[in-house]
């Protein structure tokens, strides 16, 4: 008892009490549980991949690390403290993304096969980009562009819905960045992905 | 060493070395025989070397049957010639020459001509300054015609051929005319059979092309003045993002036009381009290649569906037009000069339909207008019926100016939605066509009545009036904005609809956001209208913060209540009890096994419900906490009275729908 008084009662104490209200900070495990959630929802569980396969972390991704740095803080805190009052769990189930995560479902018979041919490539920040107009035959080029612009249109919209869901519309980025990840970590192998700019082959 | 034999009718001569000014020979041997036509000769060498560019010819052999010697006229009919040279490689060619020295006319015609593993026939006049070269091949592979001519070709060209792949069959024939040094006319024909062109990042492809080409050019001055008329009659091509499969809808061009040397212009006087079944264009225009200095598009009346498949909707990937259903003919002249550009699109009768029934038109006729600079040219529109949505819009038509990129109303825009009316007033339009597209307007909506809205929009049917003025409307980065409030009489009270914002309208998940407020409703009206058992009484109600998403509820907070010092009479009945508490998550039927039951109604001094919707939660509270719950109804007033508490704090969103539906549906208390 006497070491909560002074933990009270001392500096590092108030710190503690103030930083109580660290679930404003971006869930970066939680994030990482639900994106693989809804990736293997979309892709099916024929794609994903041992769910610790290393995937190099772009150099730029300072963000990410800082909030590595938080959860770390929110661990020792949650230790500290009581675990409830840390614990963010990401809300990933509304109609509004359920909606959209069924259309990318759809939409991923028609994609996958350029995956594969290398056609498509999943790029740095979450998206997907034409990497090879070549490996697609002339008279479907039109049809797959539509594809990708239809994937990128709801996967931005699910990235942003995601935050707003979770009220708090400024995690998109973040939540984009963790979905990046783990695009690339669940794809298949022969998939492309992009990383540090130069395109990459699992 | 040299050694002269003649027997008879033949002389043999045979040189080691033999030189003569730029020409020099190694064991030559020369065979002349006298024909009783003439003299018949052959001469041989091991070398030659000759002036630049032909240089030295090895194995040389040379023969001709016949040479004529008619007064000023020398000719051989038919004379062949071997040898090997480094870049010719090893030719055997047949030959014809007539000279005739004295007028300086010569003519030289060749066989076999061994180029790029392809045998041509050429043919050479030349009087006196003038010549001409008329040269064929019936078939040449395109692979080693750029193999023979790589080593002719600059260090900046190999570099274009190399982002290339190039390989197919060509037919040529061309004949050149000139003057001394000067090219004066080519005349190019051109077939070509199972064509494969691709650039390196396969924006422009062919594949398996069969076309013909034909070029007339002439030099006038220093000006060439040419003609072009090609033909695809099979394989396919792409230039991003158009593709074309010429077996189905074969392409023609017919241009002719200028090439200004001098400014390095290109001139295009009328250029018409027919693609089969589809459309018909023709262009005019000039520029270089860095610039467009004036351009003039006219496409002729065509079926809008064709069109859209071919040659739009590649452009409107990702646009909210890139998937509709398409009927009906359009027209369209555009004309650009000096940055100043005009169009005018005709359409007749059209129909469109979004494949994702977001929004259609049928019948749509007029002219659309627009140009950005300050030409005024006037649009006008009209159509039989449209929707947006569920929502159905009827016939309308709009006047207007264009001018600058804008464009201004000239009559009021009234624009019939239901059995109401939107009217337009001010109505300002900027980027159609584009992701910046911006507008906005400011009008007033007549009523329409919610027996109409609610039946598109499927809701239980509704009584009331939808009217408001709306001081401005606001769309620019695919956000809409309503500014003022819209104003609905509602069963019989005022609810009132502020900070209306609907962003990404046509995109993946639009949102909708609003504050809701509502003022003194009948509650008898209310629960008539929702089957839900008779309740008496005011409520007011207050949504805040109140979000869409994908047209469903995801985010607000509500509050519905007996508004405070309500005068009132206060009644709710068995069934509303009953649905009320089912609401509130608690068991019906708790009326009919108690003495209650033999009440219909009650009496209630407040009445209320909350929720405050996250993450699909709804977290409910009443009118007043009791103990362990809240209060849904409060009992007062005159006797019997009646309490209905709450006690589920936490509600799934979906299973509150699930429960809204199932008391809309019960058919409510049975009272024994």
């Amino acid at each position: 008892m006497k070491f909560f008084k002074w933990l009270t009662g001392s500096a590092a104490g108030l710190m503690l009490v103030s930083c109580v209200t660290i679930n404003i900070y971006f869930p970066a495990a939680a994030a990482e549980k639900a994106a693989d959630r809804i990736i293997e929802d979309v892709w099916g569980p024929a794609t994903s991949q041992p769910k610790d396969e290393a995937v190099p972390v772009p150099e730029e991704q300072s963000g990410m690390k800082q909030n590595e740095a938080q959860n770390v803080a929110i661990s020792v805190l949650n230790w500290l403290i009581s675990p409830a009052a840390a614990e963010v769990d990401l809300n990933i189930s509304s109609s509004a993304i359920n909606a959209i995560q069924d259309k990318m479902k759809a939409r991923h018979g028609s994609l996958k096969p350029h995956y594969i041919s290398g056609a498509v490539g999943l790029t740095e920040n979450g998206l997907v980009t034409v990497r090879d107009a070549k490996a697609i035959a002339l008279k479907d080029r039109n049809k797959v562009k539509g594809l990708v612009a239809d994937e990128n249109k709801d996967r931005n919209a699910l990235y942003a819905e995601i935050a707003r869901a979770n009220g708090h519309p400024e995690w998109q980025a973040d939540i984009q960045s963790t979905f990046a990840r783990r695009w690339v970590s669940n794809a298949a192998a022969g998939w492309w992905y992009q990383s540090g700019g130069a395109w990459k082959q699992k | 060493m040299s050694a002269i034999v003649v027997a008879n009718d033949n002389i043999k001569l045979s040189i080691g070395l033999w030189s003569f000014e730029d020409l020099n020979a190694q064991n030559l041997a020369v065979d002349m025989t006298l024909t009783t036509k003439g003299l018949g000769f052959s001469v041989s060498a091991d070398s030659v070397q000759l002036a630049q560019p032909i240089g030295k010819l090895d194995s040389l052999k040379l023969s001709c049957k016949e040479l004529l010697i008619v007064s000023e006229k020398v000719s051989c009919a038919r004379g062949h010639i071997d040898f090997h040279q480094k870049e010719l490689g090893l030719q055997k060619l047949a030959f014809e020459i007539e000279a005739m020295p004295d007028n300086e006319k010569y003519k030289l015609e060749i066989e076999n001509l061994n180029l790029a593993s392809a045998s041509f026939s050429v043919t050479i006049i030349v009087k006196k300054d003038k010549w001409k070269v008329f040269a064929d091949t019936p078939q040449i592979q395109l692979t080693s015609l750029i193999s023979f001519l790589t080593p002719y070709m600059k260090a900046k060209q190999l570099e274009v051929l190399a982002n290339w792949s190039i390989e197919g069959d060509l037919k040529l024939d061309i004949d050149l005319f000139g003057q001394a040094e000067q090219l004066n006319v080519i005349e190019l024909d051109l077939e070509s059979k199972a064509l494969n062109v691709s650039d390196s990042d396969g924006q422009y492809v062919s594949e398996g092309l069969t076309s013909t080409l034909s070029l007339e050019a002439n030099k006038i001055e220093q000006d060439w003045h040419w003609d072009i008329d090609f033909n695809s009659v099979a394989g396919q091509g792409y230039a991003e993002p158009i593709f074309i499969d010429f077996s189905e809808t074969p392409l023609k061009i017919k241009a002719q036009g200028l090439w200004l040397q001098n400014k390095a212009e290109l001139q295009i006087n009328t250029a018409k381009l027919t693609h089969q079944t589809i459309t018909e264009v023709v262009l005019s225009g000039s520029g270089s290649l860095a610039k467009i200095n004036s351009l003039t598009v006219d496409v002729k009346k065509s079926d809008i569906s064709k069109l859209y498949t071919s040659w739009l909707q590649p452009f409107s990937v990702g646009m909210a037009v890139d998937d509709v259903e398409l009927a009906g003919n359009i027209e369209f002249y555009y004309q650009k000069k000096n940055g100043n550009y005009h169009l005018a699109i005709g359409l007749d009768k059209v129909f469109i339909d979004d494949q994702a029934g977001r929004f259609g038109i049928d019948d749509l006729s007029g002219t659309v207008a627009w140009s950005n600079y300050n030409k005024a040219q006037n649009l006008a529109l009209s159509w039989q019926s449209a929707y947006v949505y569920a929502i159905p819009l009827g016939t309308s038509n709009i006047k207007a100016r264009t001018q600058s990129s804008s464009l201004i109303l000239q009559q009021p825009w009234l624009l019939p939605i239901l059995d109401g009316a939107l009217q337009i007033n001010d109505f300002s339009l900027h980027n159609p066509g584009d992701e910046h597209l911006k507008w906005t307007f400011a009008g007033e909506l007549s009523p329409i009545s919610m027996e109409s809205l609610s039946a598109a929009l499927e809701w239980p049917l509704m009584h009331g009036k939808l009217s408001g003025v709306i001081p401005h409307v606001n769309y620019a980065e695919q956000q809409l904005k309503v500014d003022g409030a819209l104003k609905v009489k509602l069963f019989e009270g005022i609810t009132t609809i502020r900070d209306l914002q609907l962003d990404k309208p046509f995109g993946s998940l639009p949102q909708l956001q609003a504050n809701i407020d509502m003022k003194g409703l009948n509650l008898e009206t209310l629960t008539q209208t929702f089957d839900f058992g008779k309740i008496t009484g005011k409520l007011d109600g207050r949504l805040t913060n109140f979000r869409l998403s994908n047209w469903q509820p995801v985010h607000f907070d509500a509050k519905f209540a007996t508004p405070e010092g309500d005068k009132s009479r206060r009644k709710i009945s068995q069934k509303a009890v009953d649905n009320l508490s089912q609401i509130g998550g608690g068991a019906t039927g708790v009326l009919q096994r108690s003495f209650l039951r033999f009440f219909e109604d009650f009496s209630y001094q407040r009445l209320g419900l909350s929720c405050k919707l996250r993450n699909e939660i709804c977290e409910m509270s009443g009118v007043g906490e009791a103990k362990q719950g809240y209060y849904i109804v409060k009992g007062g007033g005159l006797p019997p009275r009646i309490n209905v508490v709450g006690y589920t704090r936490r509600v799934d969103w979906s299973d509150l729908i699930e429960r809204l539906k199932a008391v809309s549906k019960s058919s409510g208390p049975i009272v024994k």
